[in-house]
């Protein structure tokens, strides 16, 4: 840290945050509308569209839609404002986001093992059936790791396979870190118990360092501070794939041993969290505006100061276009119903 | 360590970073003389700025601002009786009354004054736990955040004033309130009526923002007078000439100060327990050890104190478990977190061996930004005092405007506008009739806590938590706080008893 500071990057970073603090306080700095993919976007041009986060500012749903925004603002020449509104476990948002315009203006990013897997199971509070949405574009695919404590008895999933008691940690019911524990312990039928209650992450973290809890299930990139520190030990991605900091031996989901009936289920599970995190928009949006939001997004995505910045922060992105995206709706939708059964018990 | 704690300050007396840390302080004075939007959510706003920075650059402009918006919601509390900020409250129960007594200026003096005090000792304590944080952290398990949430609900004894009935009925109250939404462990649905906004509970800050400060408005508008009641020699001049005076009154109440910085310190570290808690335990103490406890709540120079000591001591608390393992100790720390990864840090080991210097740089910052803001203040104080000398009908609709942004803008929702309203509606109830709404408060935020880490410390260790170390130890503490008051007055009854039977003797 003694190394002579970029004086000329650093002053860059100044200037914008005078211009940034002078947004804030209400001077409106009209931007030029660039040049726009096709010709779709006349209707949203020098608009201002809202993308809704359903959590509380400061968290991943709502520092990846900060990062993505101004680059997605300038491929459609629009004004993009960040807005939170949390509330129900991001479903709040979400619910209201079907009654909205369905003109472009109003997005959303959703939390698909979350308020996806809500839906799915016909949990209360969940309004909306997953294909009701608009899909614009996946912004980050939502990978859990199973972690325990470095400490701890178990070190790898054979050892939690063959444990006699495993107790995890969770926030509760229908959290992301409920699910996924809850139903690779029901899948692989693991004895134990999911101890809920804690109020965050970082209280179940802590809890697995201390040793009263064995694992846990939490979000992949969030974990690899600890992981690097020692403090916590991967043993299993619940995902498609394994980053390149990670160990080789971690296995991926894909890579154990299953029966044709524990694969099924898994595969919708994997499903659920490659639908990941995507903007969203109300149902049966305008086409045009579809189009160019689809465009545009698919463009920002592949800006390369946007790549640079998300692994300057650690957020990997992983762009999916909206029309995978529901294509695995469609395969969500068509899971076998022992998976909606199992989910209808997690949330 | 010495020689990173010399680098630590060279590196944030360099000129860019001592610039953006001054920026941070002016956008932190401004967020926090504003109702409800809050520290944690600037934060937010502000982590895109830092993507370019480096990490003592980013952190002198984040934390300069996030310790500032503490430090400048007291000046919103003492003058206008509207929390700046939900960690602000306390301040308004006897900083507020010292305003309509013309004696603005002397609460604003004491309250900035303790303010950078409780910064100071704040740090000093994060400097000092720097070689022993993580087995620090690490003793804190959920049985010792349930017997903290308990020693907290113990001051409802202390907050509740003359009227321990009432105090109890509020507090009760107030766990009620409490129960509203999911539960913790199982996610089933209590007095949530179907609506989905019911479902995170009843919101902090909207609650606060109508007990406290739409209580104050709402009388405000009815009195049709000026804030400062309009006694002859009551003047701005004359208020403001009180400002020395508090800071007087900080340095003749030093125990006081140490003690609040302990326990908003203290508090601080244990995630979820936070400044809406941390203030009022300050003031309940303060209460408890003071030799004038009935004058609490009608201007006692001692509350206004303690409660500016506490408010800043508790972000360093709360960067304690930050650093030491990436778990965040509150709202405001939790963004912080994001901000160690995008300046490329991993909190944790790193930051107690190579990198620091740069937890260095961070304590630094927190002292700075705190006694520039509180030098600053001091110079914006004569126009600020002068509002409160304006006709009551002239400054209430810019104080509802006030209120309503700071309700809405906590989670963007209408409904939290209208709890405001209810809860302003039942702040003046109370004050008619005076029933205490410190417990009330208390009990909300405690009793949520209190019923997940019960739970929460059963499901892991069943009834052996009982028996942990630190348990038992703040169990004795609790003990103490609720016998020795009564001791203590019962000790003085019969005191004056037998004054009264000499005098009896003597006539």
């Amino acid at each position: 840290m003694n190394t002579a500071m970029p004086y000329r990057r650093s002053l860059r970073s100044l200037i914008a945050l005078g211009v940034g603090a002078g947004v804030l306080s209400g001077c409106s700095s009209d931007s030029e509308p660039a040049a726009s993919g096709g010709g779709d976007c006349a209707s949203l041009e020098g608009e201002t569209i809202t993308i809704v986060v359903p959590y509380e500012p400061g968290g991943g749903y709502d520092s990846y839609t900060r990062l993505v925004a101004p680059y997605l603002e300038e491929e459609i020449g629009a004004t993009i404002a960040v807005q939170n509104q949390p509330g129900a476990g991001g479903l709040l948002a979400l619910n209201s986001l079907r009654a909205e315009d369905a003109d472009g203006t109003k997005l959303a990013i959703m939390n698909g093992v979350g308020a996806g897997g809500s839906s799915i199971a016909g949990a209360e509070g969940a309004d909306f059936a997953l294909d009701d949405f608009t899909y614009i574009g996946r912004v980050a695919s939502d990978p859990s790791l199973l972690v325990t404590s470095a400490a701890g008895e178990y070190q790898t999933f054979d050892d939690i396979l063959a444990a006699d008691e495993f107790r995890w940690g969770s926030t509760g019911p229908g959290a992301e870190d409920y699910v996924t524990s809850s139903l690779i312990s029901a899948v692989f039928d693991i004895p134990g118990e999911v101890v809920t209650g804690f109020p965050g992450s970082g209280e179940t973290e802590l809890a697995v360092v201390q040793g009263s809890i064995d694992g846990m299930s939490g979000n992949l990139t969030s974990r690899r501070g600890a992981v690097e520190d020692g403090t916590q030990t991967p043993v299993l991605v619940v995902g498609e794939e394994s980053p390149d900091w990670l160990s080789d031996d971690v296995p991926t989901v894909a890579e154990l041993d299953t029966t044709e009936e524990q694969a099924e289920l898994l595969d919708a599970h994997l499903a659920l969290i490659e639908l990941g995190r995507p903007f969203i928009g109300p149902p049966g949006m305008d086409e045009a505006a579809t189009s160019c939001l689809r465009t545009a997004m698919a463009a920002a995505m592949e800006n390369p100061e946007l790549v640079q910045e998300s692994e300057e922060q650690e957020r990997e992105l992983a762009f999916l276009p909206g029309d995978e995206l529901e294509g695995l709706v469609q395969d969500l939708m068509d899971a076998p119903p022992a998976y909606s059964e199992l989910l209808a018990t997690l949330y | 360590m010495l020689s990173e704690a010399i680098s630590g300050l060279t590196q944030v007396f360099q000129p860019l970073p001592l610039a953006l840390m001054l920026l941070g302080v002016a956008i932190g004075f401004v967020v926090g003389i504003l109702p409800g939007l809050g520290g944690a959510v600037t934060l937010a706003l502000m982590l895109p700025f830092t993507f370019d920075m480096q990490p003592v650059e980013a952190f002198a402009f984040l934390l300069g601002m996030w310790v500032v918006t503490s430090t400048t919601g007291d000046i919103t509390s003492v003058l206008f009786g509207v929390p700046g900020e939900a960690t602000s409250a306390a301040t308004v129960l006897d900083g507020h009354p010292m305003t309509k007594r013309g004696e603005g200026g002397r609460a604003l003096g004491a309250v900035l004054f303790s303010s950078a005090l409780g910064a100071v000792f704040g740090a000093l304590v994060l400097a000092l736990a720097i070689p022993v944080i993580r087995p620090v952290v690490l003793a804190f398990a959920p049985p010792e955040f349930f017997a903290l949430t308990m020693l907290g609900l113990t001051f409802v004894v202390a907050l509740s004033g003359k009227h321990l009935l009432k105090g109890f009925i509020m507090a009760a109250f107030g766990l009620l309130v409490a129960l509203v939404g999911l539960d913790p462990q199982e996610g089933t649905q209590r007095y949530t009526f179907e609506q989905l906004y019911l479902w995170d509970g009843i919101g902090i800050v909207p609650l606060v923002v109508g007990l406290f400060g739409g209580a104050e408005v709402l009388q405000l508008m009815l009195s049709k007078r000026s804030i400062a009641r309009a006694e002859p020699g009551a003047t701005p001049e004359a208020s403001l000439s009180g400002v020395g005076q508090g800071i007087r009154d900080v340095l003749h109440h030093w125990p006081l100060v140490i003690r609040s910085s302990a326990i908003g310190t203290g508090v601080g570290i244990v995630p979820g327990l936070g400044g809406s808690v941390a203030q009022f335990m300050a003031y309940g103490a303060a209460q408890q050890s003071s030799k004038t406890p009935e004058m609490f709540g009608k201007g006692a120079v001692e509350g206004v104190i303690a409660s500016g000591a506490v408010n800043n001591a508790k972000d360093s608390g709360s960067l304690i478990p930050t650093i030491g393992f990436g778990i965040p100790g509150g709202a405001g720390s939790a963004v912080l977190l994001s901000a160690f990864l995008i300046v490329g840090l991993n909190p944790g080991e790193e930051m107690l061996t190579t990198s620091l210097d740069v937890t260095f740089s961070m304590i630094w910052v927190t002292v700075l930004a705190n006694f520039i803001a509180v030098a600053a203040a001091f110079f914006v104080l004569k126009p600020l005092t002068k509002l409160t000398f304006i006709s009551g009908p002239l400054l209430v609709p810019f104080l509802l405007l006030l209120l309503a942004l700071g309700a809405y803008t906590a989670s963007n929702s209408f409904a939290d506008v209208l709890v405001m309203i209810v809860a302003a509606i039942v702040g003046v109830i109370c004050i008619r009739y005076d029933w205490p709404r410190v417990p009330f408060l208390l009990a909300v935020v405690l009793g949520a806590l209190a019923e997940r880490y019960l739970f929460l410390s059963y499901s892991l260790f069943e009834w052996d938590w009982l028996t942990r170390p630190i348990v038992l130890a703040i169990a004795a503490v609790m003990v103490l706080a609720i016998v020795g008051p009564i001791v203590r007055r019962a000790r003085a009854r019969s005191r004056v008893r037998t004054a009264e039977q000499k005098s009896d003797v003597s006539a």
